[in-house]
C-alpha cells in the first residue's frame, strides 16, 4: 500500500505542466474570485479539486463549466454549506478522502470583508461574525485537515489566503484586518507544528485583485462610481493595475507544488507593490 | 490541458555567481523552463567547466560564461551587453554573486575588508539592477530581477556581522528599486535562503550541523540549492506576475518559530577567535588571522 503511495508522490521530473499531477486539493470559497481561480490553476495542473461554497448554485455552474474545459485532471467534487458550520468542514474534508482517495492540498479562501465601518461603529454581532467567517474555519480546516494529510502519507501544503490587511491597517476594515492577521499568525504556529510531519503551510496576502469582493469596497469609497474609486486605488499600486484572481490562482499553485518544498511558514505579499509605497 | 505555466521560454537571462551552488541550481532551472543564461561569475574555470557540461547535457548554444566582479561597472555592463547581443535582449536578472566577507568580533574588522564585502554584496546588486534594468528597458517588454538576500538579513544572529548588514541592505533595495521600476513593468524581488546544508555551511562536520538544525528549524528537510532555485524561476516567470517589492524566505519555516538564533554552525563560539576575509567560491583562497586568547579573567586574578 505504502509503496503505490509514494509512487503517486514522485515527483513530475522534467514536466513543469502537471505539477499538481495525482494531487488532491480542497479550496473554499472556490464558486468565483480567487478561490474560483485557484480550482482552476490546480485542475490544470493535475490536480482533483474539492470545490466548496455556500453559493450552491454558483459553485455547481462553475463546476460544470470546469469539466466543460476538459482537462486532464482526475475529477471534481463539490461541497455545498455554510464554512462556518463545523459540518461544512467535515464534509469537504471526507469527500477529498471518499471521492477523490487522499488529500494534499488546502486552500483556506472563503471569507467576507464584512461592514465597512468605522471602529467604534462595529457591533459586537459583527465582530463575532467576522471570527467565525474569516478565522474559525481557516483553524477548524487546517486541524481536520491534518490527519487527513498524515492517512494519505506523503506529507501536504495548506494555503492561507489571508491579506496585505495582516500586516497595516485598512481604513474602515478593521476587524477583516483582524481576522486575517490572525490567520497569518494561525500560520506560522500551524507550520511550525506541522512541519515534522511534512506538511507545509503558508500565507498569501494579496493586495487589491480583481474580484467582486472589491467591487464592495470601490462602492463605498465612492459611492457608485467605481470607475474612480478603481482609478484612485491603481494610483497606490506600483504596477499600476489590479491583480487578477488567475495571478494569486498561480502562487496557490506554486506552493501547494513541490517547488516551494522548503516553504513553510511564510506570508507571501502579492500586492503589486502596493504596500511599498 | 497543456499550458505553459511557469515557462521561461525564449527568455534571457543573466545569473551572477552562477557557476556554483545556488546560482548553479538555479541556471539549471532556468534552462529547463526554456530560457538562455549568461552565467557570470568570479571563477572562471568552474564556469567554464559548468558550460562544458551544460553542453554535454543538451543546452548547447543556450549557455554562456562570463568572467565578471559584479563589484566593477565595465565588466557588469559588459555581462548585460553579452546577454542581448547574443541571446537578444534581456528579461530575467539574478543577484545572486556573494562572499562571506570579513568575519571576526566587530572590534578586530578591518575596514578594507568590511568595504570589499560591500563593494560586491551591495555595489554588485545596485549594479546588477541598474544596467540590468537599462537593457531590460530598452527592449521594452519588462522583466523580473531577482536578489540573493539571506535570513542573516533579518536577525541580529544569522550570520557574520558585515555579511548580514549587507543582505540588510539587499532587503531594502529590492523595495525601493521595485517602486521605481514598476513602471517599466520590471519586477523586483529578494530571496532569503534560510540554513542550505552544503559543505560551505556545515564544514565537514554534518552529523553535528544535523543536530543543531534538528533543533532550530521546523522543517526535517535539509535545504538544498534546488529549493532556492525553485522559488527563484517562480520569481522570475510570469506565475508571479503581480509579486515585487517582496523579500522571499525559503527557510523550511526558521524565522516562522521566531528568532531562536542558535548559530548553525557547530563549534563556532561567540566571540569568533578569528578574523579576516572569506572569499567563498570565487577560487581565491581566504585570509584568517587567528587572535591571541581574551586573558582568563580568573585566571588573571589567582
Amino acid at each position: 500500500m505504502s509503496d503505490t503511495v509514494s509512487n503517486i508522490k514522485e515527483p513530475q521530473k522534467g514536466s513543469r505542466h502537471f505539477r499538481l499531477a495525482q494531487k488532491v486539493v480542497v479550496v473554499t470559497g472556490a464558486a468565483k474570485g480567487i478561490g474560483r481561480a485557484v480550482a482552476v490553476r490546480c485542475a490544470d495542473e493535475g490536480a482533483a479539486v474539492v470545490l466548496v461554497d455556500r453559493d450552491a448554485k454558483t459553485l455547481n455552474d462553475t463546476v460544470e463549466e470546469l469539466k466543460a474545459r476538459g482537462g486532464e485532471n482526475t475529477g471534481y467534487s463539490s461541497v455545498s454549506g455554510d464554512i462556518s458550520d463545523e459540518s461544512t468542514i467535515k464534509a469537504m474534508i471526507d469527500a477529498a478522502l471518499e471521492r477523490h482517495g487522499r488529500l494534499d492540498g488546502l486552500v483556506n479562501n472563503a471569507g467576507i470583508f464584512g461592514a465597512y465601518n468605522r471602529f467604534e461603529n462595529n457591533s459586537t454581532e459583527t465582530f463575532d461574525q467576522m471570527i467565525s467567517v474569516n478565522l474559525r474555519p481557516a483553524w477548524m480546516a487546517m486541524k481536520y485537515a491534518k490527519p487527513a494529510m498524515l492517512a494519505s502519507e506523503g506529507g501536504g501544503s495548506i494555503v492561507n489566503v489571508a491579506s496585505m490587511a495582516a500586516m497595516r491597517a485598512n481604513r474602515g476594515l478593521s476587524l477583516y484586518g483582524m481576522t486575517k492577521g490572525a490567520v497569518a499568525n494561525l500560520t506560522f504556529n500551524a507550520a511550525t507544528e506541522f512541519a515534522k510531519y511534512n506538511i507545509r503551510v503558508n500565507a498569501i496576502c494579496p493586495g487589491p485583485i480583481d474580484t467582486d469582493m472589491l467591487g464592495t469596497v470601490e462602492e463605498f469609497i465612492d459611492g457608485r462610481h467605481s470607475d474612480v474609486s478603481r482609478a484612485k486605488i491603481n494610483e497606490t499600486i506600483p504596477l499600476g493595475r489590479y491583480g487578477k484572481p488567475e495571478e494569486i490562482g498561480a502562487v496557490a499553485a506554486f506552493l501547494l507544488s513541490d517547488d516551494a518544498g522548503f516553504v513553510t511558514g511564510v506570508r507571501m505579499p502579492v500586492d503589486g507593490g502596493q504596500s511599498l509605497e | 490541458m497543456s499550458r505553459d505555466f511557469g515557462s521561461l521560454q525564449d527568455r534571457t537571462a543573466v545569473v551572477t555567481g552562477g557557476a556554483s551552488g545556488i546560482g548553479a541550481a538555479t541556471v539549471e532551472q532556468f534552462l529547463a523552463a526554456g530560457a538562455r543564461v549568461v552565467i557570470g561569475d568570479m571563477n572562471a574555470e568552474a564556469g567554464e567547466r559548468f558550460v562544458a557540461e551544460l553542453s554535454e547535457r543538451g543546452h548547447q548554444g543556450k549557455a554562456r560564461f562570463q568572467t565578471v566582479d559584479v563589484s566593477q561597472e565595465e565588466q557588469v555592463v559588459e555581462l548585460m551587453d553579452i546577454a542581448v547581443a547574443e541571446f537578444g535582449g534581456l528579461d530575467v536578472v539574478f543577484n545572486n554573486a556573494g562572499i562571506g566577507g570579513a568575519i571576526g568580533p566587530i572590534t578586530e574588522l578591518e575596514v578594507e575588508h568590511w568595504d570589499q564585502t560591500f563593494a560586491v554584496m551591495t555595489r554588485g546588486v545596485f549594479l546588477g539592477i541598474k544596467h540590468g534594468a537599462r537593457a531590460m528597458q530598452k527592449a521594452g517588454r519588462g522583466g523580473s530581477i531577482i536578489n540573493t538576500a539571506s535570513i542573516a538579513a533579518l536577525s541580529g544572529k544569522g550570520g557574520p556581522l558585515a555579511y548580514s548588514a549587507t543582505k540588510a541592505a539587499v532587503v531594502n533595495i529590492t523595495m525601493n528599486a521595485a517602486v521605481e521600476l514598476a513602471e517599466s513593468n520590471i519586477r523586483v524581488n529578494a530571496v532569503c535562503p534560510g540554513i542550505i546544508f552544503t559543505e560551505l555551511m556545515h564544514r565537514g562536520r554534518a552529523a553535528e550541523a544535523e543536530q543543531v538544525i534538528d533543533k532550530i528549524q521546523p522543517s526535517t528537510l535539509r535545504g538544498e540549492p534546488e529549493h532556492i532555485a525553485s522559488m527563484v524561476r517562480f520569481l522570475a516567470s510570469d506565475d508571479s506576475a503581480f509579486v515585487t517589492g517582496t523579500t522571499q524566505l525559503v527557510d523550511g519555516g526558521y524565522l516562522a518559530n521566531g528568532l531562536l538564533g542558535v548559530n548553525p554552525l557547530p563549534g563556532v563560539a561567540k566571540r569568533p577567535n578569528y578574523t579576516g576575509m572569506n572569499h567563498g567560491t570565487t577560487g581565491q583562497g581566504n585570509e584568517i588571522r587567528f587572535l591571541e586568547p581574551k586573558a582568563d579573567k580568573s585566571e588573571g586574578q589567582a
